[in-house]
């Protein structure tokens, strides 16, 4: 297989696989919506105060949020990050796990909310990371490198990735220095 | 019963020439005698023989003057006439008539299916060199293309064709074609591997797109592209 000329992923695919996991997990949310709007219809009038309005955009949060830390932890991909090829791993080339994945994803927000500012970074950075990868310590790498040692080759974690720990989830190690 | 003249004559004649033969063969029997006389024997064996020889030249001339009267009444336009008039006349449809009454052409057909073996016939017919030139000279003559391209162009064809897709038959086939495993199994895989090449096309161009729009940033800084550390 050849890989392309850089191993981390880009600005475009991950544009594109944050915009397919964004239109599923909205999916899911407008989904679970409307069932729970129309069993309240069922019951009587159903008009959402303010309170209401705070806890359903909580909800959303939180939906989304357990969307991308659920694949993130498990699979290392959504399913937008799974049709482009690309994953998330440590810094270190391992699976990325709970706790990382959720500071991931709030620091995902926190690149999205100043009108993606956040993913500036990309485009300087040598291995390609967001606001959100370097708060999490984690890479996007395409997920063509399936074997220890390809990810250790290309990702270039010779020395602190021993071969048992890529695949597992790892507790938050200390980030190395982007070049 | 009433006696025919001409039936009394004919037994006349029929005994007259029986009993000439008689005579004939009891006339021969002092020369079969004499044959086998030992002087005269030999003799008599010789005239014999000559008299065969002479009979054996009289015969073949006289067959080959029946043939040379046969062929000049066979090619006489009288003939030819008469058979005109045969043909033309009321006693051929009389054949026909009682050739179909008589079934006589299914009764033909029958005996020789029965008595020959048609597979080994139409075998021997289809292997036959003479068949197969046919065939090749049929095939490669474009009398036969322009006839299937009448054919094909044809009122006829485009009535069957209607026909053949109003069937319900037809309808039966397809149903059965569309719903069959290997057809929807092909389907599949074939919407599966556009799907995949879809993909792929568009993976590819997001990654050119990374390291251009990558390089048009770090351009516009003046940064290049330092090596992964």
């Amino acid at each position: 297989m050849t890989h392309p000329s850089v191993p981390y992923a880009g600005i475009a695919t991950r544009a594109v696989a944050l915009a397919v996991d964004a239109a599923l997990a909205n999916a899911i949310v407008l989904t679970g919506g409307g069932v729970l709007a129309l069993v309240g219809s069922l019951v009587g009038d159903m008009q959402l105060d303010t309170l209401g309005k705070v806890v359903a955009a909580a909800a959303w949060v939180v939906v989304v949020g357990t969307y991308f830390v659920l694949f993130w932890s498990t699979t290392g991909q959504t399913p937008g990050m799974r049709l482009m090829h690309v994953e998330v791993r440590t810094a270190l080339g391992a699976r990325v796990g709970v706790p990382r994945a959720i500071v991931r994803v709030v620091g995902l927000g926190l690149a999205i909310i100043p009108l993606f500012l956040g993913f500036v970074p990309v485009f300087l950075d040598s291995r390609r990371r967001g606001l959100h990868d370097f708060l999490a310590a984690t890479v996007v790498c395409y997920a063509d490198l399936e074997t220890h040692d390809e990810v250790v080759a290309v990702i270039g974690a010779t020395e602190l990735v021993p071969e048992e720990v890529v695949g597992q989830a790892v507790s938050l190690p200390t980030p190395r220095p982007s070049a | 019963m009433a006696i025919d003249a001409r039936d009394v004559m004919l037994g006349l004649a029929s005994r007259g020439a029986l009993a000439g033969l008689t005579v004939a063969r009891a006339g021969m029997v002092p020369v079969r005698l004499a044959a086998r006389a030992p002087v005269v024997g030999p003799r008599l064996r010789r005239t014999g023989e000559g008299l065969a020889r002479e009979g054996e030249l009289l015969r073949e001339e006289a067959r080959a003057a029946a043939e040379r009267l046969v062929g000049s009444m066979i090619a006489a336009p009288e003939v030819e006439r008469a058979i005109d008039l045969l043909l033309a006349g009321p006693l051929m449809d009389a054949a026909g008539r009682s050739i179909a009454e008589h079934r006589v052409v299914e009764r033909v057909a029958t005996q020789m299916v029965l008595t020959v073996d048609v597979d080994r016939l139409i075998d021997a017919v289809l292997d036959h060199e003479v068949t197969e030139r046919a065939i090749e000279h049929v095939l490669a003559s474009p009398s036969l293309e322009r006839f299937v391209a009448q054919v094909v162009e044809s009122r006829f064809a485009q009535d069957v064709t209607e026909q053949l897709l109003a069937s319900p038959e037809l309808e039966r086939i397809v149903a059965y074609i569309a719903s069959s495993p290997h057809v929807v199994e092909a389907i599949n895989k074939h919407t599966q591997s556009l799907a995949q090449e879809m993909v792929s096309d568009v993976r590819s161009r997001t990654q050119k797109a990374d390291d251009t729009a990558e390089r048009v940033v770090r351009s516009w800084l003046r940064r290049p592209r330092p090596e992964p550390s």
